[in-house]
């Protein structure tokens, strides 16, 4: 499996997500990636069987997985354990809050780690019933 | 092209601390006396009649004295929209009555910048705010705009009114508005162009064009893009301008619990990093805590660092009202096309109470400002000059703080700066006026403690995206006491002052805490009651050590 990057300057993420799922369907890993030069757009990066015609990606670290291994058991609440055990996720940290083991992830269906210290980390924050939530909350508003 | 006959420049030849112009937070210590003794001894005062908004204090009548007595203390809102943006729906008129309703003085109405509203709402809205004038007698409001700052965050940008105020504030959002140029991209040519919009309303200022002019960031750490540098390098290019930043966020009530409310975040502040975030901050920027921007609330964080360069910088809370929790109005349907016309329909009220994100102005959060009357001059030359605190919920219903040193100096007050010997002794004097009635969450809230808050004034920060500062404290908290008291008088002196420092007040109700710790908690995601965790935190007052 080799990691490819593939730039096209996209300004808004959920275009550059629906590009990068039709350059590579197949792809179980892929993720947007911020560049801020010469002004922010997102990348996007997908990992695929054999060569292909695009740049190799060699530092993950930044990068956001909009699909992953494992993504799809990730539903409902669950315990950091299982969650790691379940997904390709490396690692829950907490922002704000500080998790266990045991320590319940309401993932409100929607699960997208970033690559922090070449771990694949899932961000969490408190949540009022004593469970924490993902960082990133789908349809956060950006205006 | 001289039509200029208010003499509002700096004058080449007058001393900075004879220059009235010059905001008393950009003087050295040594000028701030020479300043007070001018004024104090009739000399300032000739001048400062003549020298038009700039002025850093308005009093012709040669102040003695800064305590808070000498204030009127006006509460009001720099932050909300009309039907006239984009994304929101009352009239004038309504927001304007809903906020006299809760008790405002003073109101700034900032509409989105947007292509339809530079082309056709800017003019229609000042028909309204004239109207609206006439409607209430006393009420101080202002037609204002929400500026997407190029490169950064919204801000609000308001002007001392004059006969051309409407026309300058169209000509502005043309200009530099990042909405209407496509100037809103994080990066450093949008970062200029940000500043010279800046330079601009600077110049307007000086040529007589406006009477005075006020910039506020809005927001700050909503989609953590608005980066360290970037706040000081407006502060720096023009510091009687760019005087501040929202200490908390409107959408207070985002976080009510369902099925009232919309479960959500408190602010709105539901982010993550995205395409213009500044790289260089902790994810705990993201969130709320305690209801306040992190930049505000967190100890010895960013508002902190840049105290401790020794200059002003000043924190307001507003409602940023599009939609108000529990109103039964609604956006009519079908709606006006907003971008044919720069205006939607008049709401309609549609029996059903609705969970939407914002307070009414003044219902929620206040921005309570001293001023010599009741003028648009008077308050904005006390939001200039950081004679502001800030509460939700009515957690206080009055907050004078007077510091004096034992030099036997005038007390000053909030936003103020006091001098002391080295080796000198510094008194702090707090009176807070406790809630008496209830607020509109319809309890009557108790202020439960208060933390006097100091840091070291250390200068200039060799990295301007700094955004914390090591020596920052809470050196006494005080608790009030239990029962009816209307009043809460607290005092600290600080003995044998070595270096400069500046104090600042926080205040809570005591319900919510992060854990082990004074500090406010980062609020939880799915529903927080915004009447249940109240804080009010008042601006610094300097204080500069000589030998």
């Amino acid at each position: 499996m080799t990691l490819f990057a593939v730039d096209a300057g996209h300004r808004d993420r959920h275009e550059a997500e629906h590009y990068a799922l039709e350059l590579a369907p197949e792809a179980t890993l892929l993720c947007t990636h911020v560049v801020r030069e010469p002004s922010p757009h997102h990348a996007v990066w997908f990992e695929l069987d054999g060569p292909a015609d695009y740049a190799e990606v060699r530092d993950r670290e930044g990068g956001r997985a909009f699909r992953f291994p494992g993504q799809e058991a990730l539903r409902g609440s669950l315990p950091v354990r299982e969650l790691v055990a379940l997904s390709a996720i490396d690692r829950v940290v907490g922002v704000g809050c500080t998790v266990a083991d045991d320590t319940v992830v309401d993932t409100r269906d929607y699960v997208r780690p970033v690559y922090a210290d070449g771990l694949l980390t899932l961000h969490v924050t408190p949540a009022a019933s004593d469970s924490v939530v993902p960082l990133e909350i789908e349809g956060g508003h950006v205006c | 092209m001289h039509e200029h006959h208010h003499h509002h420049h700096h004058h080449g030849d007058t001393p900075e601390y004879a220059d009235m112009s010059v905001p008393e937070r950009e003087l050295r210590p040594v000028d701030v006396s020479r300043r007070r003794f001018l004024r104090n001894a009739g000399l300032l005062g000739a001048t400062v009649a003549g020298a038009g908004a700039l002025t850093a204090g308005t009093a012709s009548a040669a102040p003695t004295w800064d305590s808070p007595g000498r204030y009127q203390w006006l509460a009001g809102d720099h932050h909300i929209h009309t039907q006239y943006s984009n994304d929101a729906m009352y009239t004038v008129e309504q927001q304007v009555a809903g906020g006299v309703r809760n008790g405002l003085d003073w109101m700034v109405i900032t509409d989105h910048g947007y292509l339809a509203h530079e082309k056709y709402a800017v003019q229609q809205t000042y028909a309204d705010v004239l109207a609206s004038r006439r409607n209430h007698r006393g009420l101080l409001l202002w037609q204002g705009l929400e500026w997407n700052t190029p490169a950064a965050e919204h801000a609000t940008v308001f002007f001392d009114c004059s006969r051309d105020e409407a026309q300058m504030l169209q000509t502005f959002e043309q200009l530099f508005d990042g909405n209407v140029n496509g100037t809103n991209p994080s990066s450093p040519a949008n970062e200029a162009i940000a500043v010279q919009g800046l330079k601009w309303l600077d110049q307007q200022v000086r040529a007589g064009k406006i009477n005075s002019a006020l910039f506020l960031a809005n927001h700050p750490s909503r989609n953590g893009r608005l980066s360290p540098h970037e706040l000081r390098n407006w502060r720096d290019t023009a510091p009687h301008i760019a005087v501040g930043m929202e200490g908390s966020p409107g959408a207070q009530a985002d976080s009510t619990p369902a099925p009232l409310g919309n479960g959500a975040a408190r602010g709105g502040y539901s982010n993550s990093p995205g395409v213009d975030s500044w790289p260089g901050y902790p994810l705990e920027l993201y969130r709320t805590h305690g209801g306040f921007d992190w930049m505000t609330a967190k100890l010895g964080g960013l508002w902190d660092s840049m105290l401790a360069e020794g200059k002003g910088w000043w924190i307001t809370s507003n409602s940023d009202s599009h939609r108000n929790f529990g109103d039964t109005l609604t956006s009519p349907s079908p709606d006006a096309d907003y971008n044919a016309t720069g205006k939607h329909l008049d709401p309609v009220d549609s029996g059903v109470k609705h969970s939407w994100a914002d307070f009414w102005p003044g219902q929620y959060s206040r921005t309570v400002v001293g001023s010599t009357d009741r003028s648009y001059r008077a308050v904005m030359d006390g939001i200039r000059n950081g004679r502001v605190w800030v509460a939700m919920g009515g957690l206080l219903a009055g907050l004078e703080v007077t510091v004096f040193s034992d030099e036997g100096g005038w007390p000053v007050t909030l936003g103020g700066r006091t001098t002391v010997r080295r080796g000198g002794n510094v008194t702090v004097l707090v009176v807070a006026r406790l809630a008496t009635r209830p607020n509109a969450g319809g309890s009557v809230p108790k202020l439960a403690r208060m933390d006097l808050i100091q840091g070291q004034v250390t200068g200039p920060v060799a990295d301007r995206d700094t955004f914390g500062t090591p020596n920052v404290r809470v050196v006494e908290s005080f608790e009030t006491r239990r029962g009816n008291v209307a009043v809460a008088v607290f005092q600290h002196t600080f003995r044998n002052v070595r270096d400069p420092f500046y104090v600042r007040l926080r205040g809570t109700d005591g319900n919510v805490h992060a854990t082990g710790s004074l500090e406010p908690r980062m609020d939880p995601a799915g529903g927080v009651d915004p009447w249940s965790d109240l804080w009010t935190y008042s601006n610094p007052v300097f204080v500069d050590v000589v030998r």
